[in-house]
């Protein structure tokens, strides 16, 4: 006679509760692990970041950042573009490094980006060019390399024409650096970046 | 001769430094983030260090702040370069350990002043 059980196995108990609440709970694990789970909802920007904002827990920021990658929205991308201007380095760095990931979802977000007031989020958003891996990245690099008015960004937009530039954007490095005749690393630079492309 | 370390992460600016203060006498080494300027300053000995704020793995400060705790690299004079002009940033370098903050570009006069006189050494 075959063995019938009257109390079957307990399976392993599934995750339970709104993660979104578990988001804001007592523990690093409760908190990392309802980051992973919200990395499936398109919807769970908002809260994913708000919660980046205070979290002081390194694996929990790094779960929520690879959640906001992976929702890949452009609402991900413009909270995560609102975190060059953070005073947290870490942040910043890890803001910059997960927007080079996500490459097309970024594109349309740097529009805005090249255009802000604060001369150091329009360097970020410059560097991030460089890992993206769109056709549109040497565009906005050469944008900001005629436009912009900071020896800063355009040493960073030389950079990265360096990398991702071709023969043909030499005069447009050689013209940029010229516009800042008192700067000699541009000179420099630009000297560097044709070396490279040409 | 006087040994630099500059830790940068843009090859550009790693390789101006290196132009410029080899043209001045000095020997220069290279770190692309914080993480591999710490292996390097406890392996090796320098008279100074230029280093970045804004890097990938281990950024300017968090380099100086673990760096200052090791006894390798408690006394080495170190210069933050940063394209950050803000006072506040300034303020965090020194906090983070920095002798000098200077603001990017750097023309090659001030960077040779700078890493004469800072590194106490003839290049």
């Amino acid at each position: 006679m075959a063995l019938v059980r009257k109390h079957p196995a307990a399976a392993p108990a599934p995750v339970q509760g709104d993660p979104r609440e578990a988001l804001e709970g007592a523990t690093a694990a409760e908190r990392r692990e309802a980051a992973h789970r919200l990395a499936a909802d398109p919807d769970a920007v908002d809260p994913l970041a708000d919660r980046l904002a205070r979290e002081a827990d390194k694996s929990v920021r790094e779960a929520i950042l690879l959640a906001l990658g992976r929702i890949g929205t452009e609402a991900a991308v413009e909270r995560l573009f609102d975190l060059l201007g953070s005073e947290d380095v870490w942040l910043r760095n890890a803001a910059i490094e997960t927007l080079a990931e996500m490459d097309a979802a970024v594109i349309g977000a740097l529009d805005r980006a090249l255009s802000d007031p604060d001369s150091d989020r329009r360097i970020f958003a410059v560097n991030i060019l460089v890992s993206l891996r769109h056709p549109a990245a040497a565009d906005y690099a050469r944008r900001a390399l005629a436009e912009d008015d900071h020896v800063n960004v355009v040493a960073a937009s030389i950079d990265v024409l360096a990398e991702i530039g071709t023969p043909e954007m030499i005069p447009e490095i050689e013209a940029a650096a010229a516009r800042f005749p008192d700067a000699p690393f541009l000179t420099y630079a630009a000297r560097a970046a044709s070396r490279r492309i040409a | 001769m006087a040994r630099i370390l500059v830790v940068d992460d843009a090859t550009t600016v790693r390789m101006y430094y290196r132009d410029v203060l080899e043209e001045a006498g000095f020997a220069v080494e290279e770190a692309v983030n914080g993480f591999e300027g710490l292996e390097k300053a406890v392996a090796e000995s320098f008279d100074l260090i230029l280093v970045d704020v804004n890097m990938p793995k281990m950024d300017g400060y968090a380099f100086l702040r673990q760096g200052r705790t090791m006894s390798e690299l408690q006394v080495v004079p170190a210069v933050m370069i940063s394209t950050e002009s803000a006072a506040q940033d300034r303020e965090r370098a020194y906090a983070a350990g920095a002798n000098l903050y200077l603001v990017k570009p750097v023309r090659p006069e001030v960077l040779t002043e700078v890493a004469t006189v800072m590194a106490g050494v003839v290049p």
